[in-house]
């Protein structure tokens, strides 16, 4: 049928570019000599991995990753479907578009310009926070060195960058719920919120499923680059992640093969967890990726 | 229908076409500009890779002015400047035919050597090169021998401290006392900050010193922590171990605690760190003779405060009339590397010989007598600005090893005048008498294990000062924790120094 | 369609009006902070005196950014190449996704998930150069616009968003004898305006954005997308010895720079931002549209 023929084009791609080159894998088993080239090198097995595992502060750094990971997950992934689902019940056009706009904003600046910002308003003296926090009488709170609330700054400034523009993928899925839904329900009586629950959330509910259980594959990727700016050695213990972990025990060493074991350990582990997401969401829900 | 896919598939062709045009273009143009270089000289087009610069280093007046001297065209190409190392890496790994390589820091050279990329410059330099053999001291190179040939031209620049701990002298006058001469002077001074905010800028927001992280090498002079490895009845010792680094660290974890020292030194945001001074929010702050430290810093302040001073503590006394500032003989300058996929290596080695006789470099980094640059009667040279900005500005990027035998020191120094401000600030910090400098131990060689485990074992080093001081860790736990450095690497550093430390020519 | 308003009228439309705004509020007061800095002199930056208007008025650092003729050629290199790799990959994917929704077919299955395993292995940086060198792709345009035009992750967007179209009405399209292409083209793409719309949005933000792909690939600086210039010249900015054409503009730093820089590669996509939006912000209708 033409319906393979479709095809086509996409799987030409696929093949060329990304499995012609995954080859590249096996570096994670090498020790990487830059003359030898990828087949040149020395095989080593597993050493790179075990490498990984064994160090000293894994324990601890992977402790962090994931529970740093599941707040960001539990916390900062209903509140883009919640803004969603407030812009749809903005019937003033223009002000919509205006305010969805203005919310991706923070999207578009790198944290290097926000680490400047936060670290700013969350100074323990002279910072904007602390400040109103005086002024109700309040102690300040040294939010960047107090282990027990750095991860709480972390899923915050995380949430506040990206919730605007994860919101985008869920407006356009109510955008494509059918209206006349709307009506039926409107006559059965019910009133915007019951709408909200009965026709808006099923509407979405399988681009939801979707988003959770893919971003369930990126649970070792707690936030490097965040990290890196915003912590300090008084808050490792809570906030040290897998990548950070693995850029300073690098530092001033080449280590491709390191870095691509590292990788690799991070992409199995998400693989295996969308796998069981995409499974458990079949069972109970009766919809899956695949 | 069909008519909207058979548009788009039209599209996506042009689109293809177009691209493959452009790109083909590009090509083109390069190819037939290089050929008509190469017909038309007798000396091979040299290519050279160079570290990342916003103007296009072919269209400098150096280069041109290099070309009609020398009689080499010298094509140049750019790093990137982010990534640099992994596109370096990948050019060597697949033979990127560049003749000349030539980087800053000597950065993943050794893998580079240990991975046979690079041109054996040995015998080159024999034939070619008597002005590169000339230029580098003895011990430069014997730093860049390994295993007798000799893969890199460098040279030695000279050494100077980057920064040092500033005072708001101006403030210090208005507390009506001096820039602390001891250790126990220091901790009364910024007592007085506190008590008396001079600045005036309120208790919660004076924070009297602020510093960049645990280590303040005037500091630690004091605490004879000057250098890292010392020699002491014979054999090198590590002190950082020691008894030394605990009272240190006990002494800055005391003026932590008493809210003399800024509360949050160790989250990162270099940009605050100027806020907080400018603002008058500390007395004490580290700032660099650059101009992004001392000058910035002094014309900040004065839109606010006009009578600003600030200088330099430039040593400290401990309390055993411990004192030294960290030296050393040099700093690294250059790497100057050939990659063996070359095809001019020897036309690449006559052109930096060339670079290195005296009346060259003089003219690649002085430029023209009368235009860019003077003698001074007393010794030296001095930049003739504006013309020296202009036409010779970029020297430093141009350079191939330099001539340390002679001329290096007074072109470093004449280049200091090029920003008056900027030499003011270098003076006042680098102005050291001779018996504090402090060196360290002059080994024959690279210690292998220190370029391998440096970075990685500062950084632990670093973390751990820090949390000690901030009081995450007690003085006492530094042992047990130096002794996971030791097992990283640290062990393996002494005992090679050990090893080479009996080899160094008394 | 709704004529009386309740009291839940009143509390949804506040909690939506009012929460949103000071959500937007407080997005948008960095972003004004960031706007001002460009337009601040250096010494007003350094000593972080700028709010949310300009202070000590300055376009240095604007000038720094803007004034070179490395950023005219990017830029338009960027306009370019974000046009091209965003339609070829939009393309790709709504095409590709329409078979893979079709998960009842024959074989369907298996093929998807080779497509997913891509999503979490890849080979790394190195079989990728190679790859590009060894295609004599080296130096131009395109390693930036085929290799990633396959985006996986959008295909299981699309294909999603295509399952929730009713079967119903393609049967019948099948039945008046339509071909998969026509009913892809002619109904189901149509339908999908919205994803289509957010993946355009996503696809081009991110070709916008991208200069991994041109700082390994790309040697001739006349082929330099316009991020990959921004970063240079930001790392220069914050390098320290380095004599740049800075000696002559005095007032300036690394800060400002960084601030003009995100000013300049973000205010394109402002401005093209409406024309997508449109698409993906209003509801459509499967059938009669009722009064």
């Amino acid at each position: 049928m033409d319906l393979y023929l479709l095809l086509v084009p996409g799987l030409i791609l696929l093949l060329v570019f990304k499995y012609v080159p995954m080859y590249g894998i096996i570096i994670a088993f090498k020790d990487f000599d830059l003359n030898a080239g990828i087949l040149g090198s020395k095989w080593v097995g597993l050493y790179n991995f075990r490498r990984l595992i064994e160090s000293a502060s894994f324990g601890v750094v992977f402790k962090n990753t994931l529970i740093i990971s599941f707040y960001k997950i539990i916390i900062l992934f209903p509140i883009p479907i919640i803004v969603a689902l407030l812009m749809n019940e903005m019937k003033r056009m223009h002000f919509k578009k205006f305010i969805q706009t203005i919310i991706t904003l923070p999207h578009f600046l790198s944290w290097v310009v926000l680490t400047g910002l936060f670290v700013n308003i969350l100074a323990f003296s002279g910072g904007f926070v602390n400040e109103v926090l005086n002024m109700f009488g309040l102690d300040s709170i040294s939010f960047l060195t107090n282990p027990k609330m750095f991860r709480g700054v972390l899923v915050f400034t995380s949430g506040w960058k990206e919730v605007g523009w994860s919101a985008i993928i869920y407006i356009a899925a109510i955008a494509g719920v059918d209206q006349e839904q709307y009506e039926a329900a409107y006559i059965d009586g019910a009133g915007r919120f019951k709408q909200m629950l009965h026709v808006t959330l099923p509407g979405i509910s399988s681009t939801i499923i979707v988003l959770l259980v893919l971003r369930l594959g990126g649970v070792l990727e707690a936030g490097t680059e965040q990290i890196l700016l915003l912590y300090s050695p008084t808050v490792y213990s809570v906030g040290d992640v897998i990548g950070t972990y693995v850029y300073r025990m690098g530092l001033g060493e080449m280590q491709y093969s390191y870095a691509t074991a590292v990788g690799i350990f991070n992409s199995v582990v998400g693989f295996i967890l969308v796998i069981c997401g995409n499974l458990a969401s079949k069972k109970i829900t009766g919809k899956s990726i695949w | 229908m069909l008519k909207l896919s058979k548009r788009i598939a039209t599209i996506m062709l042009c689109c293809a076409v177009s691209v493959s045009m452009f790109s083909g273009c590009q090509k083109k143009a390069v190819e037939t500009s290089s050929k008509a270089a190469e017909t038309t000289k007798t000396k091979p087009v040299l290519k050279e890779l160079l570290l990342y610069n916003k103007i296009d280093y072919n269209t400098m007046q150096l280069a041109k002015d290099l070309e009609a001297k020398s009689g080499y065209t010298v094509k140049y190409d750019m790093l990137p400047a982010t990534g640099a190392v992994d596109k370096l890496n990948l050019l060597m790994s697949s033979g990127a035919d560049y003749d000349i390589i030539n980087l800053n820091s000597p950065g993943d050279i050794d893998r580079y050597i240990k991975s046979g990329l690079l041109t054996d410059l040995t015998p080159l330099i024999e034939q070619y090169g008597p002005n590169i053999k000339e230029s580098m001291t003895q011990r430069t190179l014997d730093r860049t021998t390994v295993d007798s040939k000799k893969y890199v031209v460098s040279s030695m620049g000279v050494y100077y401290n980057w920064d040092g701990p500033a005072f708001r002298t101006d403030l210090v006058e208005k507390m009506k006392t001096k820039i602390p001469t001891t250790t126990e002077e220091f901790k009364t001074f910024l007592q007085l900050v506190k008590d008396t905010d001079p600045a005036g800028v309120g208790k919660d927001k004076n924070l009297v010193w602020t510093i960049k992280g645990p280590k303040n090498y005037v500091v630690m002079g004091a605490f004879g922590l000057a250098q890292q490895y010392v020699a002491e009845n014979g054999k090198v010792v590590d002190k950082y171990a020691g008894q030394e680094m605990k009272d240190y660290l006990a002494y800055m974890a005391d003026l932590y605690k008493n809210g003399l020292i800024d509360k949050e030194f160790a989250v990162s945001g270099g940009s605050s760190f100027m806020e907080k001074f400018t603002q008058g929010r500390s007395v004490v702050a580290t700032l660099e003779w650059g101009e992004s430290g001392y000058k910035t810093a002094l014309e900040t302040i004065k839109k606010t405060s006009l009578n600003v001073k600030i200088d330099y503590m430039t040593s400290l006394k401990g309390k055993d009339g411990k004192q030294g500032i960290t030296w050393d003989e040099g700093v690294p300058e250059g790497t100057v590397f050939i990659p063996k996929t070359s095809k001019n290596a020897v036309e690449a080695i006559k052109y930096i010989n060339w670079t290195l006789e005296k009346s060259n470099n003089l003219y690649l980094n002085l430029g023209t007598e009368g235009v860019d640059y003077k003698t001074v009667a007393t010794g030296g040279y001095e930049p003739i600005q504006p013309a020296y900005e202009e036409d010779r500005a970029v020297s430093i990027l141009f350079n191939l090893g330099g001539r340390e035998q002679d001329v290096k020191k007074e072109i470093f120094n004449a280049r200091l005048g090029r920003k008056p401000m900027q030499k003011e600030a270098y003076l006042k910090i680098n102005t050291i008498p001779e018996n504090l400098k402090v060196m360290p131990i002059l080994f024959n060689k690279a210690i292998d294990a220190k370029t391998k485990n440096a970075a990685k074992l500062d950084k632990m080093i670093s973390d751990e000062m820090t949390k000690v001081i901030m009081g995450g860790a007690t003085v006492a736990s530094w042992d047990d924790f130096y002794k996971t450095v030791l097992s990283q690497g640290g062990d393996d550093i002494l005992k090679e120094m050990n090893v080479e430390f009996p080899k160094i020519k008394k | 369609m709704r004529y009386k308003k309740h009291a839940e009228d009143w509390i949804i439309d506040s909690i939506a009006y009012i929460g949103m705004s000071l959500f937007a509020i407080t997005a948008l007061i960095p972003f004004l902070n960031v706007v001002a800095k460009s337009f601040s002199s250096n010494t007003a930056i350094i000593s972080g005196k700028v709010g949310i208007f300009p202070k000590g008025f300055n376009l240095d650092s604007l000038k720094y950014v803007i004034i070179s003729k490395e950023f005219q050629s990017s830029f338009r290199i960027s306009i370019f190449l974000t046009v091209v790799a965003t339609l070829f990959s939009v393309f790709i994917v709504v095409l590709t996704a329409y078979p893979l929704s079709k998960k009842h077919i024959k074989g369907i299955k298996p093929i998807l998930l080779i497509f997913i395993f891509t999503m979490f292995f890849g080979g790394g940086m190195i079989p990728n150069y190679l790859l590009i060198k060894n295609l004599g792709w080296m130096d131009s345009l395109l390693p930036l616009i085929v290799p990633n035009a396959l985006n996986v992750f959008n295909i299981i967007l699309v294909k999603s968003y295509y399952e929730s179209i009713p079967e119903s009405l393609e049967e019948s399209a099948r039945l008046d004898g339509a071909s998969n292409l026509t009913i892809l083209f002619r109904i189901v793409i149509p339908l999908s305006k919205p994803i289509i719309a957010t993946i355009l949005l996503f696809t081009a933000v991110g070709n916008w954005n991208s200069w991994f792909e041109a700082m390994l690939y790309i040697n001739n600086s006349a082929l330099k997308p316009l991020p990959l210039y921004l970063r240079d010249i930001i790392m220069l900015a914050t390098s320290i010895e380095q004599p740049t054409d800075m000696d002559a503009v005095a007032n300036f730093t690394a800060e400002g720079a960084r601030a003009a820089t995100i000013i300049v590669s973000t205010l394109p996509i402002l401005l093209v931002y409406p024309f997508v939006q449109k698409y993906f912000i209003t509801g459509i209708m499967i059938g009669s549209v009722k009064g």
